[in-house]
């Protein structure tokens, strides 16, 4: 058994976790895939700090994310926190800095977020979340055009199979607004758990009887098509109203070419402390958790002392990459064309230079290493190719066959236009 | 389109879960005291793992199995975030605080600090905070009943059938905390992706059991199962 002498020092804390190599270029050519996607959506970085004042963090944070929050001390002993998510801190940046912007404004970010849990599947403690906000408009369109993003993240991410449900959050609020918080929050962790029964003994304990008790127990079994709305409109008021938007929301991702990606699901009631509209998640077979999630929140950025419509998702790129149809179509090639035999005349500096800039990845041997030696090492590479230049012999070519050719500088460059990326 | 799994447990919910799929036609060639941990047969829409009981929210949760079969108290103790849409109507038992006959009345709030030892760590917390008790807990895996006769633990908190063993190790029951009995769970995502097959299955099974799964119990006030935030 071969030993690994830095066995010790690779100890690393619980849920965090090295990449490197292809796994490294992997994640960042889907953030770069990302970040042009949501520039082509004309949606604009913003780059928020990694932490903040906790009191600022925690708004709208509901309480698990709030203790999964990692907390510290400042030398005035303020407490810090690392951001759970970007959405507080994008409320934050719109509501103090950018309140008197033509709305409406569209951002997006991409970056680490933490959180003390248990690590999940494709979620460490640390890890990376890519999504928008879409601020200042609070009509279908808005609703739409974010899903709509939502599911070309995903596409653009080469997840192939996967599905958006689309729940919505102001239906039942609209029909539970008059429910004190206790059988509020009971009704709506027994629709969250599907759990019929707890959910019948929830409706008793309430006192809720009539149309209102048939809608609120049918909700968990409400998954599918538009007909999962057909008798909301009869409650008239917020309700009809609520179901009206999810309507238009759907008709326009229909427009768009989703109906086969959208599932309506009324039974979808979590985050309830946040979300005032439309929620959604994008979810893909053999990974047990969403890819992304999201939804229109209203009240939040209010809170920040400037009343804000908003809608937005927050998408695990690490989580999503799991469902990745093909995992080696994002691994671009990252081989050297050619490694060049160490060589300090100027001659063949210039054209190692000329290389990098025509595009080419050249790289030149450092430890003197020649013939076999630096062929191997270039194999060991995945490099097919390696040149010796000298000032008295001009151009060598040592090709995959071993063998050494002589190549006239024209020659040389005629040749690099076969090499492939 | 691959087949819906279904993760049963092992131990004393295994006998009574095959019996249900058996009546739906499945598991017909199983025999008693099986060894196999996949059960794959061949032209039949489903196929089953078992898992230790402890393990089958871990299995459902991940999406290694669809759905499973695990008893309430496993499932809540585990706080693992999956549906339970359908209470099975067997394996009813009790979570309940038991000891010694001399702590009957006691007011376990006005005592500073009591031990208890216990497989559910999780739900006794919950339902020790609910009450404004202040108890330290000592997770144990097995055989609860010993602590306190070996001064390891003041009380216990346990689930019961029928009250037998606690009798026989001279302790009596002194509050019951929850009603349990065996629940299907699903995968959040297989509702969503696997939704008719899923509901045919639910039909069936809501049809064998003949609807006795309203034990009443899974209704209780107390609600300990922790969300989570996606």
């Amino acid at each position: 058994m071969v030993m690994n002498p830095h066995s010790l020092r690779d100890h690393l804390p619980h849920g965090v976790q090295d990449l490197f190599l292809s796994e490294a270029d992997r994640r960042r050519r889907a953030e770069a895939v990302l970040r042009g996607l949501f520039s082509r959506w004309a949606y604009r970085e913003v780059i928020p700090p990694t932490f903040e004042y906790d009191e600022t963090l925690i708004i709208g944070a509901g309480p698990d994310l709030r203790q999964a929050m990692y907390r510290f001390f400042d030398r005035e002993g303020h407490t810090l926190a690392l951001r759970a998510d970007f959405t507080t801190q994008v409320a934050r940046i719109a509501a103090t800095k950018l309140f008197d912007q033509p709305l409406p404004l569209r951002c997006f970010y991409i970056g680490s977020v933490f959180r003390y849990e248990e690590p999940q599947v494709g979620r460490q403690r640390e890890f990376t979340q890519a999504g928008v906000e879409l601020i200042g408009a609070s009509t279908p369109a808005a609703d739409a055009e974010v899903v709509a993003l939502a599911a070309a993240a995903l596409e653009a991410l080469d997840v192939c199979d996967f599905q958006i449900v689309l729940g919505q959050m102001a239906l039942f609020r609209a029909l539970t607004a008059d429910l004190p918080g206790d059988d509020l929050e009971r009704i709506r962790e027994a629709i969250d758990q599907r759990n019929p029964v707890r959910l019948r003994h929830a409706l008793n304990a309430a006192g809720i009887t009539g149309p209102r008790r048939a809608m609120l127990a049918s909700l968990p079994d409400r998954i599918g098509g538009l007909d999962v709305l057909e008798d909301a409109f009869a409650f008239g008021g917020a309700v009809a109203e609520a179901a009206q938007t999810l309507v238009q929301v759907y008709r326009l991702l229909e427009a768009c070419g989703l109906a086969g990606r959208v599932v309506l699901d009324l039974g979808e009631v979590r985050g309830m402390d946040y979300y005032t509209g439309i929620t959604f998640r994008g979810i893909s077979p053999g990974v047990g958790w969403p890819l992304l999630s999201g939804g229109r929140y209203d009240e939040l950025i209010a809170q920040f002392g400037c009343p804000l419509a908003a809608v937005g998702f927050g998408l695990g790129i690490e989580r999503a990459l799991l469902a990745q149809a093909s995992p080696s179509c994002f691994t671009p090639p990252m081989a050297p064309h050619l490694i060049v035999q160490n060589c300090d005349h100027a001659a063949c500096l210039i054209l190692v230079q000329r290389l990098r800039q025509a595009g080419y990845r050249v790289e030149v041997d450092v430890l003197d290493r020649r013939g076999g030696d630096l062929l191997a090492y270039a194999r060991s590479q995945g490099c097919p190719r390696v040149l010796r230049c000298s000032d008295q012999e001009g151009l060598w070519l040592l090709g995959e066959e071993g063998g050494e050719r002589p190549v006239t500088a024209e020659q040389f460059w005629e040749e690099t236009r076969t090499w492939s990326d | 389109m691959e087949r819906l799994t279904v993760a049963l447990p092992k131990g004393r919910l295994l006998e009574p879960s095959v019996r249900l799929f058996q009546r739906l036609g499945y598991l017909c060639a199983i025999g008693n005291g099986s060894r196999q941990l996949v059960v794959d047969e061949p032209g039949v829409g489903l196929r089953f793992l078992l898992a230790r009981a402890s393990d089958v929210p871990i299995y459902v949760e991940y999406g290694a199995a669809d759905l499973g079969i695990v008893g309430q108290d496993v499932l809540w103790e585990s706080g693992r975030d999956v549906y339970e849409p359908l209470p099975l109507g067997f394996g009813h038992c009790r979570l309940v605080l038991a000891g010694a006959p001399h702590h009957q009345g006691r007011d376990f709030r006005l005592v500073s600090s009591i031990r208890v030892a216990t497989r559910y760590p999780r739900l006794a917390r919950a339902y020790f905070l609910q009450q404004g008790i202040s108890a330290e807990i000592i997770p144990l895996t097995g055989a609860v009943e010993l602590a306190p006769q070996v001064g390891l633990a003041d009380l216990l908190v346990d689930v019961v059938e029928t009250g037998q063993t606690l009798r026989e190790n001279g302790m009596v029951e002194l509050a019951e905390i929850v009603r349990c009995q065996a629940t299907l769970i699903v995968n959040r995502v297989s509702l969503r992706l696997r939704l008719a097959e899923i509901r045919r299955l639910l039909a069936a099974i809501e049809g064998a059991i003949g609807n006795t799964g309203d034990g009443g119990s899974a209704g209780s006030e107390n609600s300990f199962v922790v969300r989570h935030e996606a």
